[in-house]
This record gives C-alpha cells, sequence and structure tokens, in this order.
C-alpha cells in the first residue's frame, strides 16, 4: 500500500455485544474528494463513519490520513469534522457563538471573519445573532454545516445532513451542499439512504450493504454496472431477471447472457408496436406528473412498471426491453 | 482555502488508550466520584452501619437480643402499626387528591397557572415542624376548626401529611401530563372510545410511572415524618421515627433505638427500591415526549370537577393551615397584637437559652454551610452520574451510585442523627463539640434532593452535543465548560434552593445534635410548642411564621432561575 496522500481506512470493523455493524471496510479518498456512502437503515453506514471520527471504538483495523495512523489521536485532536443529522447546534449560543465554536482560538477580528464568510457561503449572511430557536430545519442544518466547515477539517464527515428535512428542500440543500464543499476544497464523506442526494452529492458512491461496501465507483459507474443484484436493487433496479425471461422480452440475441441477470432499470422496459416485445396483462395504472405508471405482469409473474405517455385501455400491453436501460449483473453465487 | 488558520494537529500518535479519555481526566473522574462517597462513607454508611451493630448487640458479640426484645413488645407493634396506617393512608389521599390537580396545574391552561403552581409548592419546602404548629392552630383550642375535636387525631395527622405532600404528587404526575401527546387520546376517541374510556385505557397507563413513583416517594416521606408527629401526635400516636427518638433521648435505650432504626431501614429500602424503579422507566417514557403540546385551554365542562377538587384542597387544606398561623401569630386574648414578635427577641420567659432571633442565626449560619457541602457535592455525583460510558460495567457502576446517593433519602434524618451522635464522638474524629455535624447531617438530607435537581438537567444534554463539540476541536475540559456548564448553572439555582431550605427546617437530624446552647429555629419552636402558656404558643406561631417567610422566600429566589427542563421533585 503505498502512502495515500488522503483518507486510508484498512479493515475497519466495529461491534455492537456480539453483532458485527461494520465488516473490515477498506476505503480510499483523495484531498478534496466527495464520497457518497449509500446505505439502507442498518447497513452499518453511520457506524462507518463514527468509527472513522473516532466517536465509536474500532474492534479492529486502522485510519489513516496522508499515511499517518489516527485511530489513536481523541475525537478533537483528529481535524476530522461532523455534521449530524439534526445540527446539534449549541442551544445556548447564537448562529454565530454556534460557528466560531470551532475557532476560539483564533484573535476576534479573524474570528469574526470566518464566521462571516462561512454564513456567506451558506447563504445566511447577517444570522450572527440569531438564536438557535428562531431558525427553520433547513437554516439550522446550514448553520451547522458552516459551523463544521469553520475549523477548517482536514475531512468533514455529515451523517444524513437532511434527511430531517423536506423533499423539496433538501433538493435545494443538496446543491447547496455540494458547491459549499467543492468551494472550500473540502474531503468529505456524505452517508445518506437516498439514493438522488448520494448520486447529486458525491464524485464517487460506495454502496453499504450489511457492513460491507458491495459497490464504490463514480455514480455513472454504479448504476450503468451495479455489479450485484443487491446494489442494482439498492439504486433502483427491478426485477432481475434471467436470460430466458430476458430474451423472451426482446434482449437483444447478439448480447449473450452467460449466468448473469438483467437488472431492468426505471426505464428499462418500454411499451413497444413492433414483434419484438410480448403482450402482458396491465394490473394497475397512475397517474405521475407527465406520465402514467402502469404495472404489469411478466411472463413468469414478476411485476414490473412500464411508463406511459397516456392510460392504456386495452388490458394487454405489448411491452419490451431498452438495452440501454437495463444493466447485467453477475448472479448471486 | 486558507490553510494558516487549521488548527494545530498532533504530529505523531499520542501514547493513550484507543476508546479512553487521557490518564488525568481518568483521574480528574474518579476524584469526584470519590469525593462524595467518601463523605458519605464516613458521615452516613458508617454511622448507619455503627447503629446496626449496636441493635445487635454491639460490643458483646453479636446477639439478636436487642432485635428480638424489641420486636417482641406489644409496643412495638402498635407502633409499627400506627406508621404503616399513617404512611398508607396519607399516601393514598395526597394521591388521591393530587392527580385533579396535575392535571388542572399542568394539562389545562388559564390565567394564573404559574402562581397557582408556585403556591402549591409552598408546602412542600415548609419545614416539617411550622406544618405541625400551622395545624395544631387549626384544629387546637380556640382554632377555627376545634369543633371537630381532631387534636391529636389520626385524621389531623393525615391531613397534615397531605399538606406536606400534595405537592410532590402535583409536580411528578404533572410535569409528565402536560407532557403526554395528545393524538393518542385523538386515536381513542375516533376509534370510538368515550373520555372516560380514552382517559383509562391510554392517559392513566401513561401516566401510571409518574403515579407509583410519585406514591413511592409519599410513601417515604410519611413513613419517616418526624416534626409533623412530633407535634401533632402528643401521647396517643408515635411511629418507628419518633420512637427512635424518645427511646434514645427518654429512655436512654440505645440498643432498643438501633433495633427500630434497623426496622426502619428495611421498610425504607424496600420502598426506595420501588421508587428507583419506577422512576428509572418514568424517565424513559418521558424522553418520548415533546414539549407542552398536552395543554389545552380551560372548559367548565371538562375541566369542572378537577377545577373544584382543587380549589377545595387549596383552600381547606393548603391554604387554612398557613392563614391560620399567621392571623394567630397576631392574637392574644385581648385581640391584635405583636407581643408574640416582640417575644422572638427573648428567652420567652426563660422557656429557651437564646432568643429566637439567635436561633435564627445559628439556622441561617448551619444553613449555607450545609448547602455549600451538599451543593459541592451534589454537582460532582451529578456530573458523574450523568456520563454516558461504553462499557456495561461503568454503566451498571453509575446507577449504582445513582442509587446510593438516594439513600439518604429513604433512612430517616432521625437515624442519621443518632449515628452520627454515637460514631463521632471519640477519637479518630471527634467532631461532637464542634458546630459542623450539624451542616455535615443536614446537607446528606439535601444531597438527594441537590442531585434530583441537578441531575435530570444534565441528562437532558443531547449526547452528540458533546460529540458535535468534540469533533469541533473541544477537548474534555472544553466540552464540560462549554456543554454540561450552561445547563449546571442552570440546574444549580433549583438544587441551592432545595438545599438550603431543607436545611432550614431540617428536625430530625438536627435535634439530636443541636448544642442545647446553639439551637435551631425548628429546635426552638419545637421546644416552644412543647410547653404550657399563651406566650410559648404565641412565640412559636410567630417564629413558625419567620421560618415560613423565611423559605419561601429562598424557593421563590431559586424558582426564578428554574429552568424549563423540570426536576424529579
Amino acid at each position: 500500500m503505498t502512502r495515500a496522500a488522503g483518507l486510508s481506512v484498512r479493515g475497519l470493523t466495529v461491534r455492537f455485544g456480539g453483532t458485527v455493524a461494520v465488516d473490515a471496510v477498506d476505503l480510499d479518498l483523495s484531498p478534496g474528494e466527495i464520497l457518497a456512502l449509500l446505505g439502507a437503515s442498518g447497513s452499518g453506514k453511520s457506524s462507518l463513519l463514527r468509527g472513522i471520527a473516532g466517536l465509536e471504538p474500532l474492534a479492529a483495523g486502522s485510519v489513516t490520513w496522508a499515511g499517518e495512523e489516527v485511530s489513536g489521536i481523541p475525537v478533537h485532536e483528529r481535524g476530522f469534522g461532523v455534521m449530524f443529522q439534526d445540527g446539534q447546534l449549541f442551544p445556548h449560543r447564537d448562529v454565530g457563538g454556534n460557528v466560531a465554536y470551532g475557532v476560539h482560538r483564533l484573535p476576534r477580528a479573524d474570528r469574526d471573519r470566518r464566521v462571516r464568510e462561512l454564513l456567506d457561503l451558506v447563504g445566511l449572511a447577517g444570522y450572527e445573532k440569531r438564536a438557535i430557536t428562531s431558525l427553520s430545519g433547513g437554516q439550522a442544518q446550514r448553520v451547522a454545516l458552516a459551523r463544521s466547515l469553520a475549523p477548517h477539517p482536514r475531512l468533514l464527515l455529515l451523517d444524513e445532513p437532511l434527511s430531517a428535512l423536506d423533499r423539496a428542500l433538501r433538493e435545494h440543500l443538496v446543491g447547496v451542499l455540494r458547491s459549499t464543499l467543492k468551494a472550500t476544497e473540502t474531503t468529505a464523506i456524505y452517508v445518506t439512504h437516498d439514493q438522488d442526494e448520494a448520486f447529486a452529492v458525491a464524485d464517487r458512491v460506495a454502496v453499504l450493504i450489511d457492513g460491507r461496501i458491495a459497490r464504490i465507483g463514480t455514480p455513472s459507474d454504479v448504476w450503468r454496472s451495479p455489479a450485484s443484484p443487491a446494489v442494482a436493487t439498492f439504486v433502483g433496479y427491478a426485477p432481475m431477471l434471467t436470460a430466458d425471461q430476458a430474451r423472451d422480452l426482446g434482449w437483444p440475441l447478439d448480447r449473450p447472457l452467460d449466468r448473469e441477470l438483467v437488472a431492468v432499470g426505471p426505464d428499462g422496459l418500454v411499451p413497444t408496436a413492433d414483434s419484438r416485445g410480448v403482450a402482458v396483462p396491465v394490473r394497475e395504472q397512475i397517474d405521475r406528473r407527465g406520465y402514467v405508471a402502469i404495472r404489469v405482469t411478466l411472463p413468469h409473474g414478476e411485476s414490473a412498471w412500464v411508463k406511459a405517455a397516456d392510460r392504456v385501455v386495452e388490458p394487454l400491453l405489448r411491452v419490451a426491453l431498452d438495452p440501454a436501460r437495463c444493466a447485467v449483473v453477475a448472479a448471486a453465487a | 482555502m486558507t490553510a494558516d488558520l487549521a488548527p494545530p494537529l498532533p504530529a505523531t500518535h499520542r501514547g493513550r488508550g484507543r476508546r479512553g479519555l487521557p490518564w488525568v481526566w481518568r483521574a480528574g473522574w474518579t476524584l469526584a466520584a470519590a469525593l462524595p462517597l467518601a463523605f458519605l462513607a464516613i458521615f452516613f454508611a458508617w454511622p448507619v452501619a455503627a447503629l446496626v451493630a449496636r441493635g445487635f448487640g454491639g460490643e458483646t458479640g453479636a446477639t439478636f437480643g436487642a432485635v428480638a426484645d424489641v420486636l417482641g413488645s406489644a409496643r412495638t407493634w402498635r407502633i409499627l402499626r400506627t406508621t404503616v396506617t399513617l404512611a398508607v393512608l396519607g399516601t393514598a389521599a395526597s394521591v388521591a387528591l393530587g392527580i385533579p390537580g396535575a392535571y388542572l396545574l399542568y394539562a389545562v391552561r388559564f390565567p394564573g397557572r404559574s402562581l397557582a403552581r408556585a403556591l402549591v409548592t409552598v408546602p412542600f419546602v415548609l419545614p416539617t415542624v411550622v406544618v405541625g404548629v400551622a395545624w395544631v392552630a387549626v384544629l387546637g383550642p380556640s382554632g377555627p376548626l376545634a369543633f371537630l375535636g381532631w387534636a391529636e387525631s389520626l385524621p389531623a395527622i393525615i391531613l397534615a401529611l397531605v399538606f406536606f405532600n400534595y405537592a410532590v404528587v402535583v409536580r411528578t404526575v404533572g410535569g409528565l401530563w402536560g407532557r403526554l401527546d395528545p393524538r393518542a387520546v385523538q386515536a381513542a376517541r375516533t376509534l370510538g372510545a368515550s373520555p372516560a374510556r380514552a382517559f383509562r385505557t391510554v392517559t392513566l397507563p401513561a401516566l401510571m410511572p409518574a403515579i407509583a413513583s410519585a406514591a413511592a416517594l409519599v410513601f417515604l416521606f410519611c413513613a419517616s415524618a418526624f416534626g409533623i408527629i412530633m407535634v401533632m401526635g402528643g401521647v396517643r400516636y408515635s411511629t418507628v421515627e419518633t420512637e427512635i427518638w424518645y427511646q434514645t433521648t427518654q429512655l436512654l435505650d440505645l440498643p432498643a433505638a438501633a433495633a427500630l432504626s434497623i426496622t426502619q431501614l428495611v421498610v425504607v429500602t424496600l420502598a426506595l427500591l420501588v421508587t428507583s424503579w419506577t422512576s428509572s422507566r418514568n424517565e424513559r417514557a418521558l424522553r418520548l415526549r415533546g414539549d407542552a403540546s398536552g395543554e389545552h385551554p380551560w372548559a367548565w365542562r371538562r375541566d369542572g370537577l378537577a377545577t373544584v377538587v382543587t380549589a377545595t384542597v387549596g383552600l381547606a387544606i393548603l391554604a387554612l393551615p398557613l392563614v391560620t398561623l399567621v392571623l394567630r401569630s397576631l392574637r392574644n386574648r385581648e385581640g391584635w397584637t405583636v407581643e408574640h414578635y416582640r417575644a422572638l427577641g427573648t428567652t420567652v420567659g426563660r422557656t429557651l437559652t437564646v432568643p429566637v432571633w439567635g436561633a435564627l442565626r445559628n439556622s441561617l449560619v448551619v444553613a449555607a454551610e450545609a448547602t455549600l457541602i451538599a451543593l459541592a457535592l451534589g454537582v460532582l455525583v451529578s456530573l458523574v452520574v450523568s456520563r454516558r460510558p461504553r462499557g456495561a460495567g461503568a454503566r451498571r457502576s453509575l446507577r449504582a451510585l445513582d442509587a446510593l446517593f438516594m439513600l439518604p433519602l429513604g433512612v430517616s434524618a432521625v437515624t442519621v442523627g443518632f449515628g452520627l451522635l454515637i460514631t463521632l464522638n471519640r477519637p479518630p474524629l471527634d467532631l461532637r463539640q464542634s458546630m459542623i455535624l450539624i451542616p455535615i447531617a443536614q446537607a446528606i438530607v439535601a444531597l438527594p434532593l441537590v442531585v434530583r435537581a441537578i441531575l435530570p438537567v444534565l441528562r437532558a444534554i443531547d449526547p452528540r452535543q458533546r460529540e458535535a463539540a468534540a469533533t469541533l476541536g473541544a477537548g474534555p475540559g472544553r466540552i464540560l465548560r462549554t456543554v454540561d456548564g450552561p445547563f449546571l448553572l442552570r440546574g444549580v439555582g433549583l438544587a441551592a434552593g432545595f438545599a438550603m431550605a431543607t436545611s432550614l427546617g431540617e428536625f430530625g437530624a438536627t435535634s439530636f445534635l443541636a448544642r442545647p446552647d446553639r439551637p435551631t429555629v425548628p429546635v426552638v419552636i419545637f421546644r416552644l410548642i412543647g410547653r404550657p402558656g399563651e406566650a410559648n404558643f404565641g412565640a412559636a406561631l410567630a417564629a413558625s411564621v419567620l421560618l415560613a417567610l423565611l423559605t419561601a422566600i429562598v424557593m421563590l429566589l431559586a424558582e426564578r432561575i428554574r429552568p424549563a427542563e423540570a426536576s424529579e421533585l
């Protein structure tokens, strides 16, 4: 192993009593990179984050920054910042006092300037004197972001920072987060269970399943080749089709499948007029914004969703696979 | 990005354990736990243990002679029966009357509510001797309710116990009631439950932990009531607590007194175990609730009954004795007078060794010392117990420590005073001649209340607040100062009030330890009320008013700096 410039995690294991929450995870992060740790609840993503921060003791493994082992260094001397899910702002300090907390050793003028700079950055200029209780949920999270960035953490760990907020605000703040992290050239690990959020914020995405990293890569790599049925399912492919089933639905003969599965993407099954397709029974139709989602039963019994411009009146709908919008994954061993 | 602002980072891997604190902090926390423990061991455990040893024969080897003698006498069983009867009836009445009060004062919004809450709390902090004197003024000869013939009777004592403990039920149950999520009841109603059924099946089960914990606490207070029984019981009613005092100071039968203390210790430990069990369930339940969303505005149809019950209790049980006390302190046979107050500057016809004003000075000095001791120890205990260590063993030790410091609540003050008297009267520690034993004993009595006032405030801190501070570069010292500190300050005000009020009114332990020439006010009041004559009774009334006023002022000041988080008392 070479001396990486950024974060290097080897064999990191976190146990709670008899349960293994994080199982020998390896992870590398170069300076300035944003990695999203994507996983369902209980997948161990928060434990991994807390293990790196030093908030959870490691059962095994090492965490190094620029080749230097940090797992013996107490949390407050590590220089790793954490942004918590519910902000954890200090209620007895005002906004400015919260942001200044990590830079209290700076001379007053520098400290005030740093606070102003960061509040500017997160779009809350002039909020210094506001009480924490007067902030909305989105404002509180932006203050929490400013506070965790103020001391220039070598690494910022974000633990589901937006999951307590409503959807529209979340989509807006994902953009604020990414641009802020990039503007400050902050190296960051972003834990979330929300696929859209992970793909939108990160340079690379790691999918965590049962305490192990099942897939890691750029968002488009992970999307195009999820590599395993579990990852494919988690990022939003359904259903998984065997080679025979896929061929019945018009999978091209020039792309042979060798004990592999076809993961059908959100637009992987399309209504078709040509002979490639199969007529399948329509079970349910739901109006969405701009299209109609139609649930059909495939020849082998699985349910699948098809997008159409309008509702269909016939009981049968002719559908076929769009290979460009499907992924091929290795069948589970 | 300006790298020059980055915090200094350690260049090398520091030699310290992977999970733990540096040794300085370990040592600090150990000391913070050890100091109060040592205090408790020397001034509480040792005296109580010595007392137990004396009950079992002490120097002549282990015998069950004294215990057997005491348990064999019909007098003991009569006293035990009286004690349990009083405690059970006092608890039942307090809970039955307190629940409507808890509802009205915490789940219903109306103008003047916070004043009503404060007034209801006054009796709880009043010195027990004052409570006794006030009821004697109501029910005794020429009192407004003298025609009932209840002087020195069971109902009178129970009324006084309700007077004293009503606030415990109202505050404990009300604190939870005001924060119950109203949607649970709404859900029950939409499922077809009548208001009565919704109360029985949803609200009552949710309140049960608080009710049980309040009942256990009230039972404890009733079973170890001393001042009230001493003043109101006369010769007909004595409880284990007063009997210990009687055996020690009047008959000088120490083994018998020790045997009684042991009996009481057993009963009270059982009650305490129930309390700690239920209050830990209560705490868990509380964490689930939000703000004061369980409140609704007052409406006659829904809240009428609770209002009538609470107003009746407030006027007839809480206000009547206090008003009577004040009025009668200003009257003699001829009419209105301030002669009783003027008598406070004298020894009241040589009944006393010092004037009441002198006793007041003693009381204030002792209370200040006791408050300082109790606060110092209570803050240490609360800080230690509010930590959340990872190890299951460490967590268990903290729970044990928490329970340990609640013990003085259950062990009667008389036992503590008596124990101190027989252990710290010879080398290596001979403190009998020094006045310091009184504040020490009072601090022991006040310590559980101090911890109960501070601990919930510290426990309310989300542990991730400390984590957030650590990830921002704050070391253990700065976390303690900037995260725990502001909360601690809010709890300390209330704790100081409790400690001061407890100390000012403390009678059980002080009656053993106070030297005749340096009495405190409760001791003086008891002496005055025990002597015949209008002058003595009048001076007792005036001194009681004075002491009540002083305690009320102390508590009012403490309430002003009271935190939003409810104390457990």
